[in-house]
């Protein structure tokens, strides 16, 4: 019988498994960051970086930290099956000290779905230093967003929409301008962040930043797994992907062989409760019930109702379906032609209320079918998207609702028109190091705006322009505290 | 994974097809060149030893010394450029073409540069140690400079891909500046490990050696074992 994640709203106050939960951090936290099973190596596993280390800290030798440490996969479609592994290991950690300290062995992580306005906060068990019996609360930090001890961190129904995330077509996707799919683009073993999917993009992103705030354990790859929310917001995440593949025949993992075995510059690998190296695969991780993973979720109904493919997006689900192999190949890219339209270079720098940065068109006056074919009218299997790339800045708590074509005399903060998503800045810090994994290339996000290509009036393709407005979620957000590098608009073609 | 999977795709396959043209031009260099005259032959050595410059000059052939650096250069370092050539061709928009023209231009013109210091450099270490003990010494620096923070910082600037202006004047300077900072970079931390390949016994084998070791270390490993060290 495998292990049950129930909803974490759902449970009564002081549940056992958050009493269990608490008690077992602790003990954690007890042990020295060089011991597998301890909170602080659970943590570097997702990122570590040398300057968290105290003065004297024992920490596990080179070659340790080069295996195990520094892993989490960000802007890749490892970003799923990655984050399934590094939980189920925990999890089973966290179970067998819950176990020893006299708990449940049916112990499990639950999840924190936040798709109703009540979950939207934290719960008051994770804001309070004490247990009811007085001793010390694993569940709490201080390393989080000012304020948060109300458990409102500012959480709102636009950073956790998941209407346009749960009807992406493709698991996988392209980094060169296209669609990055659900799950992300394809790349191999990338310990981000780069593009990210929509689901990394949007909720996965937004939430660490409301959490985390300015400076907070989940502002940051580093020390994102120093909160006990963070496991718990990923156990969410997880399930969302249960959610997306059952919620649509044509929604499928990638077959191909470089995410079912890869990647190939290194493999995943995590130790289990017995310290013992355990090495997996994305393949290994499509089903939850098998034995190294052993649960299920309590719900994974589909929160959208059934709500159907967008037209526009149907091509690029059948288009990709191979003759004689089951379902859809939801893989990459491949099979795609993308073509940029535009650009603007440099990009804009952020801060305040309202800042906005207009793209040019470059179609050539004369070839005006090219510019009305950025209407759906006349392009029935493409998709226009808006690509914000090279996304530097220090702060990975920062946010900005991003619109295109944004009329001048809308308000932003009561207008919902035209808002494409969120552009969150979580591990913005390391993806902006120029000593970085990525040489300081920064964040890149793509939104579709293919619904405004098709509008009337200032709809994209009806002039030969498009404005493109970032509205910091934040009243209190510094001048130039982030940059866009570059603002590309992308026709991506089936 | 199958084959397919891992055969380069666009971009990647121009640069391995180039690399490949690389490594063709030092396997066909005739023994006149001879991979040894890429630091200095025995013979210029011995000119420049015994303070004969023109002979050396005269011995030395500029256009062979020039090709063969250009030859070593796309051979063993282009490879490393790749994810910056399909930053230009993905991102460059209409004025790609001229893009990677540029990146290419800066890029070859420090390597090229780089190589007749590095070629000076062995040519006066192998004066000094001898042809064994300059090798010897070039191995075991080499093999230190791998493991100190700056060659790491180094590499991962390598990974830089900066935004792309559209119109092509813009982009043309940017990736002649791209060129020119990846070079730059992938010459700070590379160098040691291509003067050893220059003085090392066999050079060719020095330099397959070498590239295995230089592409691995970009594509494959993701944190070097010196790593903590960086930040102490």
């Amino acid at each position: 019988m495998p292990h049950v994640r129930k909803n974490l709203w759902k449970l009564p106050t002081w549940d056992p498994i958050l009493l269990w939960y608490a008690k077992a951090i602790v003990a954690m936290q007890a042990k020295p960051r060089s011991d597998s099973a301890s909170w602080g190596w659970q943590a570097a596993v997702h990122g570590w970086h040398p300057s968290l280390a105290k003065p004297g800290e024992l920490l596990p030798s080179s070659a340790l930290q080069a295996k195990f440490w520094n892993q989490c996969q960000h802007g890749s479609w490892y970003f799923l099956p990655w984050h399934r592994g590094y939980l189920g290991a925990f999890e089973q950690i966290v179970r067998a000290a819950v176990v020893k300290l006299g708990g449940p062995a049916t112990w499990a992580l639950p999840y924190w779905d936040v798709n109703k306005p009540a979950w939207r906060k934290l719960r008051p068990e994770f804001c309070t230093a004490k247990l009811p019996d007085g001793s010390r609360n694993g569940l709490f930090a201080m390393e989080r967003r000012t304020g948060f001890q109300t458990g409102d961190v500012g959480i709102e129904a636009f950073g956790v929409a998941l209407s346009g995330l749960l009807v992406e077509p493709e698991f996988g996707g392209g980094t060169a301008g296209g669609a990055p799919g659900f799950g992300g683009p394809r790349t191999d073993f990338f310990h981000g962040p780069g593009v990210a999917g929509a689901l990394e993009g949007q909720i996965h992103n937004y939430i660490h930043g409301r959490v985390g705030g300015s400076g907070g354990f989940m502002s940051s790859f580093e020390q994102a797994g120093l909160d006990p929310l963070f496991w718990l917001h990923h156990c969410n995440i997880d399930r969302l992907w249960e959610v997306w593949r059952s919620r649509d025949p044509k929604h499928k993992d990638p077959v191909a062989g470089a995410w079912l075995t890869g990647p190939t510059a290194q493999k995943f690998v995590v130790r289990d409760a017995a310290a013992q190296p355990w090495t997996f695969t994305a393949k290994e991780m499509r089903d939850t019930k098998a034995a190294k993973l052993d649960y299920v979720y309590e719900d994974v109904t589909d929160p959208l109702a059934g709500a159907a493919t967008p037209a526009h997006l149907l091509p690029f689900a059948v288009s990709a379906v191979v003759p004689g192999k089951p379902g859809i190949r939801a893989v990459t890219a491949r099979k795609r032609v993308t073509k940029a339209l535009g650009a603007l270079s440099p990009g804009v720098s952020l801060g305040g209320r309202r800042n906005t940065a207009t793209v040019a068109i470059a179609v050539p006056r004369s070839r005006a079918a090219g510019l009305r074919s950025l209407s759906l009218e006349t392009a029935a299997e493409s998709r226009i998207l808006l690509n914000l790339e090279n996304i530097t800045g220090v702060d990975g708590g920062q946010a900005y609702k991003v619109y295109v074509n944004l009329p001048d005399d809308d308000d932003p903060a009561t207008s919902e028109r035209n808002l494409v998503g969120v552009m969150s800045l979580f591990g913005v810090a390391s993806a902006s190091d120029p000593e970085g994994n990525h040489g300081g290339n920064g964040l890149t996000y793509v939104f579709d705006i293919t619904a405004l290509a098709g509008a009337r009036g200032k709809g994209v393709g009806a002039s030969d322009e498009i404005t493109v407005d970032f509205v910091s979620v934040d009243d209190d957000t510094p001048e130039d505290s982030a940059r866009v590098g570059r603002i590309s608009v992308v026709r991506e073609t089936a | 994974m199958s084959w397919p999977e891992r055969l380069p795709r666009g971009s990647d396959n121009a640069v391995v097809m180039t690399a490949l043209g690389g490594w063709l031009v030092l396997l066909a260099t005739p023994r006149a060149l001879g991979l040894p005259a890429l630091c200095g032959s025995p013979d210029v050595l011995a000119a420049v030893a015994a303070g004969a410059w023109r002979l050396a000059a005269a011995t030395i052939s500029p256009g062979r010394l020039l090709a063969g650096w250009a030859g070593m250069a796309l051979a063993m370092m282009l490879p490393l450029a790749a994810p910056q050539l399909r930053h230009i061709v993905r991102r460059g928009g209409p004025g790609a073409p001229l893009g990677v023209a540029a990146f290419l231009t800066s890029w070859l013109a420090v390597w090229i540069m780089a190589l007749a210091v590095l070629a000076a450099l062995g040519g006066l270490l192998t004066l000094a140690l001898g042809a064994v003990g300059a090798a010897a010494a070039a191995f075991l620096f080499a093999l230190g400079w791998q493991h100190t923070p700056t060659k790491y910082k180094a590499l991962r600037r390598c990974h830089a891909c900066p935004p792309l202006p559209w119109e092509r004047p813009a982009l043309a300077a940017t990736c002649l500046r791209l060129g020119f900072s990846t070079g730059t970079h992938c010459i700070a931390g590379c160098w040691a490990v291509m003067l050893a390949t220059m003085v090392l016994p066999w050079p060719l084998l020095a330099m397959l050696g070498g590239s295995a070791l230089l592409w691995t270390e970009r594509y494959w490993r993701r944190m070097p074992l010196g790593w903590p060290l960086m930040y102490r």
